[in-house]
């Protein structure tokens, strides 16, 4: 394992070696298959009615392992991540349930206080708008090296150090003048890269990035996958994708979920999802993305819009968006089903959409 | 820019107000109706004796010329001698304002100390009970004048109850005792100097009476604006991911979160001690404390001219002072603020 550039502090050895142990125990097979596994996840918004933005929603992330999860905007991602991080409002006006177990321990169950000490440390979560997700009036050394003075105790010269190393490897240049700077004073692709460098900075297990790159141009997109990449090979985490972008999907993920008004409606191995969709929803998306298959010609738009969560249609959630609908569609909603190995949908003509296409 | 250069350019920003402020008040005093002359000499004065008066403080010469050598004498530092006093009205103000500025500061520091922690808490408890006490103590700085609550303040505290004393900044023997020298003219800072607990106490005891009720005229507009200012924070990206960061909820509330709060406090806060030397025309006059408010109540009584503007000049400088403070503090606090 080639660690940072530069020195390493005696903590951060530390956490190399908590990382092998890690390794070694899911080698022995001592924790399940799933390093976070979500099972039936509900959650219910107090208001009027009841606004239900996430469904029934089963997940499943292996230790190393990139699951995409691509959807519309309200399908349910967001909160879905937030979710796993315990940051939904309290009980009364949010109602949780389901289970949400990592390395087996369930997370719902688990009291607060000991929930959040998980929070930055074993998963993290990485923000769509790193500007307003960077705390505006401490300097971005301080919000680095904190991590290192809370959780591990460590001391201000050594958090410090480790900071600068951290701010090195995330490929912020100079980083010496950068520290005590603030985050006004980067530039977008910047303030990712430092965003990364807090949620990574322990070595966790998980890493969830809540569309890491909508915010950047291009170019600063495909330079912030790349750093994950590299990080995700040097330290063995799994990552929680969260985008809109089949693309990005594509290229970096292994698996992919597809979300629709709360539900995931198909997952499977991103490339045979992406070359064989076996939802229309799936299908709709990979034909409204600009690329070789429509070059020269119009996007396909899905029609109509996806519903309130307040009221989402009966039967199939997307019947009214279909070019497939059956009778059956409006009144039977459709289970995740398998398709082949590997993969599910939750659609009644799953087997047409498979093949047909 | 540097800090000093930016202080300098807001303090030279100072004589083109001050200007202003002396011109104004001085006509304005002039045409109230009136005549000090007749006041000091009192009903039963012959009309020589009071023509005497008036040239020996050369009121009958003419308004214009007197505006003019009033300002050549400022300029060297001297404001006149107070007609009321006899005394130089630079003397009188500097033994009264230190007075006033001690009661400010002590409702100023109450004020933080009671309004921020009552805001914070009204907003991470909605409805719950400090939310609604804020709810009252911002109702009742609207609907109570301090006049009324210093009044029924001095009434049960003083006579009723007998716990806090009624009057003064020292109980008359220590007063008398001349027991602590005076540095800063603020008691409290001075018989900490001179190590002197008793005359500490006694002060801080003076104090709380006064301090309470003049605070009455900042503590309902810092825990409003702590209380909104706070919600409007919590909702931010940076606090969700202070907490995905693992960090305990004290340090996300009462760091990453209070530290962003507290910055339109400053700025409300810090405008509002303009209303509290304001304010403390009225508390002195109940509480008989000392104070440049009850020195200007008295000589807008009496026409005292030099008196009246001196306090006016003097209440522009430290309202200009304290709002430089306040753009020096305020610009630490949020670095996206550039000093101008
Ligand atoms: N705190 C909340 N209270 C009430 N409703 C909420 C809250 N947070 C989210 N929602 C609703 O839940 C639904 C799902 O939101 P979510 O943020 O998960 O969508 P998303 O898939 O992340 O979309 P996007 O791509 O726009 O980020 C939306 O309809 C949203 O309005
Ligand atoms: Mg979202």
């Amino acid at each position: 394992m080639q660690p940072y550039p530069g020195s390493v502090g005696p903590h951060e050895r530390r956490i190399h070696a908590n990382r092998r142990n890690h390794r070694d125990r899911n080698r022995l097979g001592m924790s399940g298959s799933g390093l976070l596994e979500i099972r039936g996840l509900q959650v219910q918004f107090r208001a009027e009615p009841p606004a239900t933005a996430v469904r029934n929603v089963s997940l499943d992330l292996r230790r190393g392992e990139c699951v995409a999860v691509v959807g519309e905007s309200g399908s349910g991602k967001s909160v879905t991540a937030m979710a796993v991080m315990g940051l939904l409002p309290a009980a009364p006006r949010t109602q949780v349930s389901g289970a949400i177990r990592f390395e087996g321990t369930d997370l719902l169950a688990l009291d607060p206080a000991r929930r959040r000490t998980m929070c930055g440390t074993r998963i993290s979560m990485v923000f769509q708008d790193a500007l307003a997700a960077l705390n505006p009036v401490l300097t971005v050394g301080f919000q680095i090296a904190e991590m290192f003075r809370v959780h591990q105790g460590a001391s201000r010269r050594s958090a410090r150090r480790s900071a600068l190393d951290l701010l090195a490897r995330v490929g912020i240049p100079g980083p010496r003048e950068r520290y005590g700077h603030y985050p006004h004073q980067f530039s977008g692709g910047m303030r990712q890269r430092l965003m990364i460098a807090i949620a990574v900075a322990l070595e966790p297990d998980v890493l969830i990035a809540d569309e890491p790159t909508t915010a950047l141009d291009v170019t600063v997109q495909a330079q912030i996958l790349q750093l994950l990449a590299d990080l995700r090979s040097e330290s063995g985490m799994a990552l929680l994708l969260i985008t809109h972008d089949l693309a990005v999907a594509a290229e970096v993920a292994d698996r992919v979920a597809v979300m629709y008004a709360g539900r995931v409606v198909e997952t499977g191995p991103v490339g045979d999802v992406l070359a064989r969709p076996a939802h229309p929803y799936t299908d709709a998306l990979l034909r409204s993305l600009p690329g070789e298959a429509t070059a020269g010609g119009w996007l396909d738009t899905i029609p109509g819009m996806p519903p309130p969560i307040e009221q989402t249609p009966e039967g199939c959630a997307f019947h009214p968006r279909c070019g497939w609908t059956l009778e059956r569609c409006h009144s039977e909603r459709p289970e995740l089903e398998l398709v082949s190995i590997g993969r599910h949908s939750a659609c009644h003509v799953r087997e047409q959409v498979h093949h047909g296409g | 820019m540097s800090l000093s250069r930016y202080a300098g350019r807001r303090l030279l920003l100072l004589v083109p107000v001050l200007l202003t402020i002396s011109l104004v008040t001085f006509f304005l005093s002039r045409v109230l109706p009136g005549d000090p002359a007749r006041l000091i000499a009192g009903v039963n004065a012959s009309d020589e004796q009071v023509a005497r008066l008036r040239a020996e403080f050369g009121l009958d010469r003419p308004l214009f010329e007197q505006y003019v050598e009033y300002l050549s004498r400022v300029v060297r530092g001297d404001l006149g001698t107070s007609i009321v006093s006899r005394r130089s009205v630079s003397a009188d103000l500097a033994d009264f304002f230190p007075a006033t500025l001690e009661l400010a500061i002590a409702a100023m520091v109450l004020t933080a100390v009671v309004g921020i922690p009552l805001g914070v808490a009204a907003a991470l408890r909605r409805g719950g009970i400090a939310d609604n006490i804020s709810g009252v103590v911002s109702l009742a700085g609207v609907a109570l004048p301090v006049f009324w609550v210093a009044t029924v303040g001095l009434l049960i505290f003083y006579y009723k109850l007998g716990w806090l004393p009624g009057s003064g900044r020292l109980d008359r023997a220590m007063l008398m005792s001349n027991a602590v020298p005076s540095r800063t003219g603020l008691l409290v800072f001075d018989s900490l100097l001179a190590g002197n607990l008793r005359v500490f106490g006694n002060a801080l005891w003076h104090l709380v009476l006064p301090a309470s009720c003049l605070s009455l005229v900042t503590l309902p507009r810092v825990v409003r604006i702590t209380r909104s200012s706070m919600r409007e924070v919590l909702e931010q990206p940076y606090v969700a991911a202070a907490r995905a960061k693992g960090l305990p909820e004290r340090r996300v509330i009462g760091l990453h979160a209070l530290k962003n709060a507290l910055i339109p406090v400053l700025s409300i806060g810090g405008l509002s001690f303009g209303f509290l030397l304001g304010g403390s025309v009225l508390v002195e006059q109940v509480f008989g404390w000392p104070g440049i408010g009850k020195y200007a109540f008295d000589s807008i009584n009496y026409l005292d001219y030099n008196a009246v503007l001196g306090v006016t000049l003097l209440a522009t400088v430290v309202f200009i002072t304290v709002n430089l403070l306040v753009d020096v503090v305020y610009a630490r606090l949020d670095p996206r603020i550039r000093l101008r």
